[in-house]
Parts: C-alpha cells; sequence; structure tokens
C-alpha cells in the first residue's frame, strides 16, 4: 500500500450524483482511507416560506420538499398540525392514509431497488423492477390524481374516498407484486454477480449506527431494531399486524435484504388494510382555520427512515415556525463513513445504499458575518442588482 | 447461496413479449377519471369570496369583478345588476393540487383532464376563464 494519498473531490456536479453534494475522498492506491461530505448547493428556503403561508398552502408546499417521499412529508405535517388542533381523524381516514403511507413505501423501496441495480452495472434488473413499480405507480394514480405528488392528505383526514371498485383493483394487483417480489428477493440474494458488487460493500457496525444515529432501512441493516410504526404507532399502525425487518449483515447487501422483506410486509399491510377497512366520513367537517397557540411534533416513518416535524403555532393562520428533519439528514454522516475501507468503484452503491435525497436534506443555511474574511449580508435587492448589472457590462445582456 | 444464471429464464420469458414504452405522442394516452388538471371557473355560480385566491400555494388565481357590457340594456329602475367575476389563472405557477376546487363554497371551480397545457411562451399560460 502506498504512503502517499490522494484527494479525490467528487460533487457538486458528478454524474454518479444525481443530485448536487460534494465528496471529499482520500484514497491509498484504489482503498478509501478517509471520507468528507458536505452539502447546502440546493437549499430552496422552504421552512421560511411556510411562515409566509397559511396552513393549507404550507401543505402543499411542504408536499414538494420530495418527489419520492411527498405523502410522508405531509401526513409527517398534518399530523402535527392535527395535535395542535386536538382533532379526532375518522378511522375511515386514517386507513386510506395509512394505504397511501404503505403504498409509497412500495414504489420508493422498488425504485431504489431498481437505482440499486443501475448502480453496480445490472441494469436487466433495474429495467424489470421499474417496470413493475408501474403497477403500484398506477394504482397511486387511480385513487389519488397523480402519480407523484398524490395531494391526498388535509389537515383532519384524508381528500378522496376509495370507491369499492378500486379496492377491488387494488387487491387483484397485489398478487401479480408479491410473484414478482419472491423473484426479485432471490435475485438480490443469489445472483452472484449482483452479490460480488454488494457483499462486504460499505460496512457499518450497530455500535457505529447508533453513534452516528442512523435512521430507517440503513440502521435496521445494521442490526438496529428501530421503526417508527412499532415504536410510535400513528395513523393505523396500531390495528395492524407486521414484523419490523432487520439484518446483522451491516453492508449493503443487508439494505437489500431488509428493503425486499419490507416490500413483502408492506403488502402485507395493504390487504389487512383493504379488508379491515371501516366505514364512516373521511375527514373532520370543520376545521377551524386559525390554529391556537402551541407547538408539536411529529414523527413518521416515511421509505427512507424517520422523518420528523416540529410545527409551532401562535394562534393566526400561518405557523410561526416549521422545521423538517429529513431521513437523509440523519444517515448521511453515517453513509460517508461507511464508505471508508471500501474501493472507489464502490462509492456510488454505498452512497446510494441510503437512498440518498439531497434536496429533502438541504434545509438550512448558515450566513457568517464576517468583515475580516470580506463576508458581507446581502439583501435580495442588492444581489439583483449586482446579477443586472454583471450580465450588463460582462456578456452585454440588458435586462 | 449463490446460484448463477438465475436471470436466464426470465430473459427467455421476456424475449417474445412487446416493448412496455408508449409512441407517446403518436399514441394517445389516458389518464384517470380523477385526474388533477387545470382548474375551470363556472362564472355563474362563482360569489367572489376569494376562498381561492387566499389558499392557492403558489398565488396562480386572481378572481376579478367584470365590468358591466356598455351595450347590455340599462337595467329596470330599482332591479339589482348581479355581480359578474372571472378568474385569471397562471398556469405556469399552477401546481394542480386542486385546493381551489375543495375550497370553493359554491363548487364553481372544477378540474379537468387536460395534461397537454405546455406552451412556448408564458403569456399564453395566462389563461382568463369567464
Amino acid at each position: 500500500m502506498g504512503e502517499k494519498t490522494i484527494r479525490i473531490p467528487i460533487g457538486p456536479q458528478h454524474p454518479f450524483l444525481k443530485e448536487p453534494a460534494k465528496f471529499d475522498f482520500d484514497i491509498s492506491g484504489e482503498e478509501i482511507i478517509g471520507a468528507r461530505m458536505r452539502i447546502g448547493y440546493n437549499h430552496r428556503g422552504m421552512e421560511k416560506a411556510c411562515e409566509e403561508r397559511n396552513y393549507y398552502q404550507c401543505l402543499y408546499l411542504l408536499e414538494r420538499i420530495c418527489g419520492i417521499c411527498s405523502h410522508s412529508h405531509t401526513t409527517c405535517y398534518v399530523q402535527a398540525v392535527e395535535d395542535i388542533l386536538k382533532l379526532e381523524v375518522p378511522k375511515r381516514g386514517l386507513y386510506l392514509r395509512t394505504l397511501v403511507c404503505e403504498l409509497e413505501r412500495l414504489h420508493s423501496h422498488f425504485l431504489w431497488l431498481g437505482v440499486a441495480a443501475h448502480e453496480v452495472g445490472f441494469d436487466t434488473l433495474f429495467m424489470y423492477v421499474w417496470r413493475d413499480r408501474e403497477v403500484v405507480m398506477e394504482i397511486l394514480e387511480e385513487i389519488s390524481g397523480n402519480r407523484v405528488n398524490y395531494a391526498i392528505n388535509t389537515i383532519g383526514g384524508v381528500r378522496r374516498d376509495l370507491t369499492e371498485e378500486q379496492r377491488k383493483k387494488i387487491l387483484g394487483s397485489l398478487d401479480l407484486l408479491k410473484k414478482r417480489l419472491d423473484y426479485y428477493t432471490h435475485i438480490g440474494t443469489h445472483e452472484p454477480s449482483f452479490l460480488a458488487r454488494i457483499q462486504g460493500v460499505g460496512k457499518m457496525s450497530k455500535e457505529r449506527a447508533i453513534q452516528m444515529c442512523a435512521v430507517g432501512p440503513f440502521a435496521r441493516a445494521s442490526g438496529l431494531d428501530v421503526d417508527v410504526r412499532r415504536d410510535d404507532q400513528y395513523a393505523a399502525y396500531g390495528d395492524l399486524d407486521f414484523k419490523v425487518i432487520t439484518s446483522d449483515q451491516c453492508d449493503v447487501l443487508g439494505r437489500v435484504i431488509v428493503r425486499v422483506l419490507e416490500i413483502a410486509e408492506s403488502l402485507k399491510m395493504i390487504q389487512q388494510l383493504l379488508t379491515k377497512l371501516p366505514e364512516g366520513d373521511i375527514a373532520v367537517k370543520k376545521v377551524p382555520r386559525r390554529v391556537p397557540a402551541g407547538f408539536s411534533i411529529s414523527r413518521y416513518e416515511a421509505p427512507r427512515g424517520e422523518d420528523v416535524h416540529y410545527v409551532r403555532s401562535n394562534g393566526t393562520e400561518k405557523p410561526e415556525r416549521v422545521k423538517v428533519r429529513a431521513p437523509t439528514m440523519a444517515n448521511l454522516e453515517a453513509a460517508t463513513e461507511s464508505i471508508v475501507g471500501s474501493f472507489i468503484a464502490d462509492i456510488p452503491i454505498a452512497i446510494a445504499s441510503i437512498d440518498p435525497c439531497f434536496s429533502c436534506t438541504d434545509r438550512t443555511a448558515v450566513v457568517l458575518n464576517d468583515k475580516k474574511k470580506g463576508m458581507r449580508i446581502t439583501t435580495w435587492e442588492e444581489l439583483r442588482r449586482y446579477g443586472v448589472d454583471w450580465y450588463r457590462k460582462n456578456k452585454g445582456i440588458h435586462f | 447461496m449463490k446460484s448463477a444464471g438465475s436471470m436466464i429464464p426470465e430473459l427467455l420469458d421476456n424475449i417474445r413479449k412487446k416493448p412496455v414504452t408508449r409512441l407517446y405522442p403518436f399514441e394517445k394516452v389516458t389518464v384517470p377519471e380523477g385526474f388533477r388538471g387545470t382548474p375551470q371557473l363556472n362564472s355563474a355560480l362563482c360569489l367572489g369570496c376569494q376562498a381561492c385566491v387566499r389558499d392557492c400555494t403558489s398565488e396562480a388565481i386572481q378572481i376579478l369583478l367584470k365590468k358591466p357590457d356598455p351595450s347590455a340594456p340599462p337595467p329596470a329602475e330599482g332591479a339589482k345588476i348581479p355581480k359578474k367575476f372571472y378568474m385569471v389563472l397562471y398556469l405556469d405557477r399552477c401546481i394542480h393540487c386542486a385546493r381551489c376546487a375543495e375550497v370553493c363554497p359554491k363548487d364553481a371551480i372544477t378540474m379537468d383532464r387536460e395534461f397537454e397545457v405546455a406552451n412556448f411562451t408564458r403569456d399564453a399560460l395566462r389563461l382568463i376563464q369567464e
């Protein structure tokens, strides 16, 4: 092994990254001996924007934090608001909310399995998995009206009811998904070309996962038995019979196993939800627009891990503060550390193994006002004027 | 645990299958019944209460008072002229969440199933619905 270490910067723009983030790797030969990461290239100021909008406007804004777990963020937010308002959501509303939660987990895990296969160069599996994911996407489109941002949640329940016809259609699709899933479980755990790329890659011990506050399937693959659905039951999870899947593999293979078996659990839960679906209202009829002063913290098991929302109200129509802690934020440090000891070619799959979503994560910006280093706070108007002047002077473009 | 060639039966199965790619836009794509397309205003029902304007997440809606038609015959003595409203919809900002349709007390706004609404200019996306 060489004594000389070389630093490889990856990002903010790089073909393997789906979203901007910066990673620095210290390498010795082919082996990675140090890794650091930096985020903050995708900040959208959503938390601040929430303070300027009323509770309903915030709902649809927060839905757009993430494209994959859009329902997770809205459920987490409405649970917090319902808690402050002391609303009793009807049982059918909770069941339908949970149904979309689990369908979302299905499509997210299928998507991840495809992405993981693609990252290790197994594009055949990627195409097959994504083809079967369409079944779930079509169900979601049918029941909510959209493939991605379902907009099914509202404060005090859900917005759309499920017809008997739709219920039967979903139950019919479950058989096909179950059959396909068995096949993918077999491929994920037996195919030698796939196993060679994922076994022993991205090691994260249980002790270290606890110290790094890892969440979700990433933590469960390191043997940590944590799941908000069981530990802090919300929506209709109290009525459901399901297992929390863990694995002691502590590597990317463990994460594949956990996710694939979680899909099976989700399918079981969807079956239970549809057979037990109670009759009644789907939402609270009269919801006050002004929310009394108070605060609430809501936890939710998103497909990627635990999502936390903090909402503080001040008696007006607009929230005073909304704080979002997306699951990627909790896992990113741990994922960066898990790469150490692997090879350069393993970087894409090791990072992808937490199912990262950088635009979910970039929520905070720190403004340093250090005059000695030439830093200063610029207002929006000044920045705009600067931009207009710069383009006029350097590019000859007049706005 | 390892068994090579487990993909082969699946690959053989798929040889005879047709591609799943749809030839859109040559082949028409249908959307489900509850699809959230463009908001449509029925101005005969609109009260001008601005509930949709207040709740629109992306500030894409304006509800404005229609000026009385100068060519129309003057109303009879003492009769009230009913107020008419129209909607200006900025489709480039609309996020198709259907909150306007949900919050409308008279159900004057409905969502259509149109999804091919892209255009080359912003002006073309400013719709006036009367």
